[in-house]
């Protein structure tokens, strides 16, 4: 896994209202795939809705999820 | 030629399948699970033409052999057996839900694409060029709404259209680079592949699926150069070779979005608000507590409706008869017992069906009015898609206890009745969580342990109304459910990586009347069920138990028969049946507990079978007529069966924690769909209601300074369990994460 040049920060860390890009999805396998099957690619628009320490509602490709902190700290984005 | 096609139903979670499923088949699906897994298949004749059979495949948002779910749905698909696979699109959801269309189109079984909910996009402005879609996926489209029942007629039409014809290959293509790997692959493939497989296998090989792999009996030399083109093509991309395919398949689909959907310029959406004030960090939690309180408010309390039917039930139905239009009708009782004597039944065939059936049977159904009016209530909360925000507001907080958020919901339903609690865990995906979910979940007071807690009530305080002792029972239920989590968390049986909580939250919408009404019958219905089998049967064997057994009194022959039509009979008969011996025999379980009388734990025995039976058991064998939970003299009894308050507390605990009734305990062994961990689960949930049991009933002896090698136990036990509840999670459970800090510099 190679590391990004530029910022990239989890998207744990979004506030409410912004609308972020997947860089990449860290951590064991069958957690990047099962993000991955919901949308998290490289690239993927990131709408957040709403954030509770670190809990997050967000919008990617056309659906509505809600992710645990944890989660979400696995998802990089810029 | 008139032969039977196959359709498979396919689509993600909440895109409108079962709906479809429903108004298509006219609900006369059978449902059962597939071999192995608890995975809920159903399969249904079309309505309007029988040589159609409809197979609705699990919800799911992918075809991976990951999860029971997908694996269910690919063999399937895979297996030769649906002519058509038709595709349910959630048109409000198209990006995601194309995922999997493409995946079902790749299988090369032919697909029709149901665009579901489309005329709900075309209200919020966007437009779907079906035409073009269907050129792009290289499948049929047509628009339906399972709701309303439109396009439907135009769908079936095209399935069998499509049936006809042979399956293709996908015409979709992914990125040039990928697709010269792919094209290598397929050449590597055994022939014995067919033409409309081949690219499926491809991409299979290429995500390195070891199911698909295995099947293909690929040649060592082939599988060889297959592992090299893959890993040249991983270090040319830079990522694996799954994540490669994702990527291209969400590619490919917003290209397809592109060429298809005109979009509306983007605002907030209703939706969008209304999440912005329900999982609000500060008033998600009351928003939450006030809508639950109105919930039961509404179902249980007293001159409610779902109270007031209740109420109507058993005074009138099963008590002293009803006025309609100005005509009198009896009882329930007063006419069975009118007809049987007409019939001219003998005194043991009228018990059995009076005291028997009748009362038991009733006992149940005056249940009804409260529990549709609390599913009705909880049905709604689920289908217009706010429990789904409740699930993510309260995964923070069950996660400290090792449940997941999704595992709150079959505890609301709990507290109707278990059976459907128990059904309403396989939302859950995760395996560990679902079992611990489903072992806990009856720790929470179902309407029948009401009656128990109103009867402890009475004994302990003398008052039906003592407002303290009845939350102090659900308390006592939430306490058993958290500690359960904790402790097991910390076995072998459940460590194991916390699940991440990732669930999809569907846009608001008023739920259709039509499901919503097969959703709370789907959940009365398992109640009633319960009603007339399991309860039916049990109220005979309990009757059985009551009446029968030696004439052992003094002056009595000794021999065994019905009591009450013996010589002689005292009038105080019970003492001498065959429950009072089952009683004593085995009463020397609960002595610890302090409560060792036989009629004590033949209460707790039939409270196994029912714990509608408890209140009712308690009114025969205390000689108590007609006794209820409301009635001060039985109270009294009770109580004075008991030696101390600590014992009559401990024998409500362990009432209440113990195994459910026999039908939650069946709906145990379906969910878990092994014996093994149906005996787990049993036997916790007895041992633990006898531990707990155990300490209360020490504990109160021990402040009244009374200390035997029972109060050592204990103390032991309460010891034991405080080891495991704040020990350290032991090591190796799960291996950690690396820390976001190190991952982000």
């Amino acid at each position: 896994m190679t590391e990004h040049a530029g910022f990239s920060m989890p998207l744990s860390m979004c506030k409410a209202g912004e609308t972020v890009h997947v860089v990449r999805v860290k951590g064991a396998e069958s957690m990047k795939r099962h993000l991955g099957n919901l949308g998290f690619v490289e690239g993927a628009e990131v709408h957040v809705v709403n954030q509770t320490a670190g809990d997050i509602i967000l919008t990617v490709k056309g659906a509505r999820l809600g992710l645990d902190a944890k989660s979400a700290m696995r998802v990089m984005v810029a | 030629m008139a032969s039977r096609i196959n359709v498979a139903l396919a689509g993600n979670p909440n895109c409108g399948k079962t709906t479809l499923f429903n108004r298509i088949t006219g609900q006369n699906g059978y449902v059962g699970n597939w071999p192995g897994v608890t995975v809920e298949k159903k399969e249904a004749p079309l309505s309007s033409d029988k040589d159609v059979r409809i197979t609705d495949l699990p919800g799911i948002y992918s075809l991976s052999p990951y999860s029971p779910e997908e694996r269910v749905s690919r063999d399937y698909l895979m297996s030769g057996e649906p002519d058509v696979v038709v595709d349910i699109v959630d048109a409000t959801n198209l990006e995601r839900n194309l995922y999997l269309t493409l995946q079902v189109i790749e299988t090369g079984v032919p697909v029709v694409v149901a665009l579901n909910m489309a005329d709900l996009v075309e209200k919020s402005g966007d437009k779907i060029d079906t035409a073009k879609l269907s050129r792009e996926l290289g499948a049929p489209v047509v628009m339906i709404s399972a709701l309303k029942g439109t396009g439907v007629d135009e769908l079936f039409r095209v399935v069998r259209a499509e049936a006809a014809k042979a399956g293709a290959a996908p015409a979709h293509r992914f990125d040039a680079a990928i697709e010269s790997v792919l094209g290598d692959l397929e050449a590597l493939l055994p022939s014995s592949v067919p033409q409309a497989k081949r690219r499926y296998f491809a991409v299979k090989l290429f995500e390195r699926d070891e199911i698909a792999r295995g099947s293909l009996s690929l040649a060592a030399k082939n599988a060889e150069a297959a592992e090299k083109l893959i890993a040249a093509c991983e270090a040319d991309c830079d990522d694996d070779a799954e994540s490669i395919i994702t990527g291209e398949r969400y590619a490919l689909i917003a290209h397809i979005m592109d060429a298809c959907v005109k979009k509306a310029p983007a605002r907030m959406s209703t939706s969008e608000k209304i999440d912005r004030i329900v999982t609000n960090r500060i008033l998600g939690l009351p928003i939450f507590l006030v809508i639950m309180f109105g919930v039961y408010f509404l179902a249980t309390s007293s001159g409610a409706f779902g109270t007031a039917g209740t109420d109507w039930v058993n005074d009138n139905l099963f008590g002293e008869g009803f006025e309609l239009f100005g005509m009198a009708f009896p009882s329930v009782p007063d006419a069975v017992s009118g007809w049987l004597t007409a019939a001219g039944a003998s005194p043991l065939v009228s018990s059995l069906v009076i005291d028997g059936i009748v009362a038991g049977v009733g006992a149940v159904l005056g249940f009804i009015p409260q529990m549709v009016v609390l599913f009705v209530l909880l049905s709604f909360l689920e289908d217009c898609g706010y429990m789904a925000r409740v699930a993510f507001v309260m995964d923070r907080v069950f996660r400290r206890f090792g449940l997941s958020g999704k595992s709150f919901i079959p505890m609301l339903v709990s507290t109707g009745c278990g059976v459907p609690g128990v059904l309403a865990t396989k939302t859950i995906e995760n395996e560990k969580d679902r079992r611990m979910t489903v072992m806990t979940t009856t720790f929470i007071p179902c309407g029948a342990k009401l009656p128990i807690i109103a009867l402890l009530m009475g004994a302990l305080a003398g008052s039906a109304d003592a407002p303290w002792i009845s939350p102090l029972f659900y308390f006592l239920g939430v306490v058993a459910v958290i500690v359960s989590g904790i402790m097991l968390k910390k076995t072998k049986l459940f460590a194991g990586r916390p699940t991440p909580f990732v669930m999809e939250l569907p846009n608001y919408h008023f739920p259709a009347i039509r499901s919503w009404v097969l959703h709370v019958w789907e959940r009365v219905s398992a109640y009633i069920k319960k009603a007339f089998t399991i309860i039916f049967a049990s109220t005979v064997v309990v009757w059985f138990l009551s009446n029968f057994g030696t004439a052992s009194w003094e002056g009595g022959n000794g021999a065994f028969g019905f009591l009450p039509a013996m010589a002689g009979v005292p009038e105080e008969f019970t003492d001498y049946s065959v429950l009072a011996m089952l009683g004593s025999a085995i009463a020397w379980i609960f002595a610890p507990l302090g409560f060792d009388t036989w009629q004590a734990t033949a209460m707790s025995i039939t409270g196994l079978v029912a714990k509608e039976n408890v209140v009712a058991t308690a009114s025969s064998l205390l000689h108590i007529a007609d006794g209820t939970e409301a009635d001060p003299e039985l109270w009294h009894a009770f109580a004075a069966m008991f030696p101390t308050m600590g014992a009559t507390a401990a024998f409500g605990a362990f009432n209440l924690l113990c195994a459910p009734c026999f039908a939650a305990m069946g709906t145990i062994r379906a969910q878990m769909n092994s014996g093994k961990w149906t005996a787990i689960a049993i036997g916790y949930e007895c041992a633990f209601a006898w531990v707990v049991g155990l300490m209360i009933n020490q504990f109160y002896l021990l402040s009244q300074g009374v200390v035997s090698i029972w109060t050592i136990v204990a103390i032991v036990f309460a010891a034991l369990m405080l080891f495991q509840l704040f020990r350290p999670m032991p090591k190796g459970a799960f291996e950690d994460e690396p820390t976001v800090a190190a991952a982000a510099a």
